[in-house]
């Protein structure tokens, strides 16, 4: 009821885009769910993953539904990748269901005036992040995705937001801009290592005044032989303009990327669980969509890349590994007559249980 | 007697992996059973002993130990921090093994078991934090 009150006091002051988020982009804090709200920002100098989530713990034999909070940060600028990701003590965390808004330990999150608000500290003081999000495209919110036998996932993007503030990486201080990024708010019941697999990339032109937006998600088995869901996503300026889904959609990789160095994992403890020098990262990933008179290219070109390690919840050896593929992105086509064409950053993120 | 303080740590955080993840501690016992490991940790060594019941933790005194291990805290720690894979822990010597083939094949596997349970435990970061801290130490030293 308090929630309800207060959204009813809220919305009339927000635009659509903002209210639309404060109805469907809150914490849900299902018993049994898995719940992660992720953004993405990509400077010239600096790139940040960012991730607060709240996962349900479902491993037989351990401590019945204790819920694991945790804050994971990922960052990349001229020195390479950097990170780290820490549990937080339940008695640091403070989310409440129905609004946007957490405190885990010294970092929080908030939506004010329609814009997020991410003050985010970690490894000690040396990463740290203070951000203003502001959402630029009308957020989408899918029917829920399979992920296996009995699993599903529903999934809130805003898939174009503009990013002001600064990321400083042990002394190194970036200030943001106008920098384009990317939100998402996923939410569910499944178990990491069980029978899927996903692929999902997010590309954006630098420039404020190019309209394109577009997002690639693949969702397969374990062994990627059967589909789920594909879909290939464009959005002009605030709406989602066309979408390609199934049959429609073609995808193919090239190459495998091979790093001359170990790559950043989180936690780096997970080295020991999941050993190994091969990585199921391909140098180049092109997805075409086609329909209708319509076409749209999406190629990216693999930069580098930084790992998230878990351990796997469906048995009691394996670990999913989430590698976030730094990419350059290109992008053509025609939608509707129109010709549709960008270069720009874009990210990558492969999800594969081993 | 002062109490090993890597003796502790692998005590607890084997009393852990029984409590929060149990097949994969019973695992871990059923592949060493009859196996006795030797640690030398920065300190005296000590024996990781495994039978029908269990594993159990004490000092060395007199038993013959199939495998013989010893590492320093400090590599213990880089290899959690991935400053060093195991592979090269064991090549450049900061982690040194002795013992028949056959034992080494068997205690990697379990190190493998002890390992992936370890990671999948919520209490062993905080017991974790409590050794790189050295508050284990002093917590041993009393007993």
């Amino acid at each position: 009821m308090r929630t309800a009150l207060l959204r009813t006091r809220e919305a009339p002051m927000l635009s659509p885009i903002a209210r639309r988020l404060l109805y469907t982009d809150h914490w849900r804090r299902t018993r049994g769910y898995k719940e992660w709200q992720h953004f993405c920002v990509f400077g010239e100098r600096v790139e940040v993953l960012l991730n607060l989530s709240l996962m349900d713990g479902v491993q037989a034999g351990g401590p019945a539904g204790r819920e694991v909070a945790r804050l994971g940060m990922l960052v990349r600028d001229g020195e390479g990748w950097t990170g780290g990701l820490e549990r937080i003590a339940p008695g640091e965390v403070d989310v409440a269901g129905g609004r946007i808004e957490a405190r885990f330990g010294r970092s929080r999150l908030r939506f004010e005036n329609g814009v997020y608000l991410l003050d985010v500290v970690l490894a000690g003081g040396d990463l740290r992040a203070s951000l203003a999000l502001e959402p630029r495209v009308t957020p989408a919110l899918t029917n829920p995705l399979s992920l296996g036998r009995g699993g599903g996932l529903r999934w809130l993007l805003v898939p174009r937001v503009t990013a002001q503030g600064s990321v400083t990486i042990a002394g190194r201080k970036h200030e943001l801009r106008d920098a384009p990024g990317y939100h998402d708010h996923n939410w569910g019941r499944f178990r990491w290592g069980a029978d899927f697999a996903w692929d999902w990339a997010i590309a954006l032109p630098p420039e404020a005044n190019v309209p394109w937006t577009l997002v690639a998600t693949r969702i397969t088995d374990r062994a990627r032989h059967q589909q789920f869901t594909d879909s290939l996503l464009l959005w002009k300026w605030d709406e989602l303009m066309r979408g390609f889904r199934g049959e429609g959609i073609t995808s193919r990789t090239t190459g495998l990327h091979r790093p001359t160095a170990r790559p950043l994992r989180i936690p780096a403890a997970m080295w020991l669980a999941a050993p190994g020098a091969a990585f199921d990262v391909p140098a180049r990933t092109e997805v075409r969509g086609e329909g209708q008179g319509d076409v749209v290219e999406l190629s990216l070109t693999t930069l580098d890349f930084a790992q998230i390690a878990i351990p796997n919840d469906a048995d009691d050896d394996g670990t999913t590994l989430l590698s976030e593929i730094r990419c350059r992105a290109g992008v053509d086509g025609r939608v509707r007559g129109e010709r549709v064409r960008f270069d720009g950053p874009a990210l990558l993120e492969l999800v594969h249980a081993a | 007697m002062r109490r090993s303080e890597f003796g502790d740590f692998l005590e607890r955080s084997l009393a852990i992996l029984a409590r929060e993840m149990p097949r994969s501690h019973a695992r871990l016992c059923a592949a060493m059973r009859g196996r006795c490991v030797a640690f030398t940790v920065d300190g005296p060594p000590v024996l990781l002993s495994f039978a029908e019941g269990g594993s159990a933790v004490g000092p060395v005194a007199g038993a013959a130990p199939e495998i013989e291990s010893a590492l320093s805290k400090q590599t213990i720690f880089d290899l959690l921090d991935a400053e060093i894979s195991l592979e090269e822990a064991v090549l450049s010597d900061r982690f040194l093994l002795r013992a028949p083939v056959r034992d080494l094949e068997v205690f990697f596997q379990a190190l493998q078991l002890y390992l992936r349970g370890a990671v999948r435990c919520p209490s062993l970061p905080d017991l974790l934090e409590e050794y790189r801290r050295g508050d284990a130490a002093a917590a041993a030293a009393e007993t």
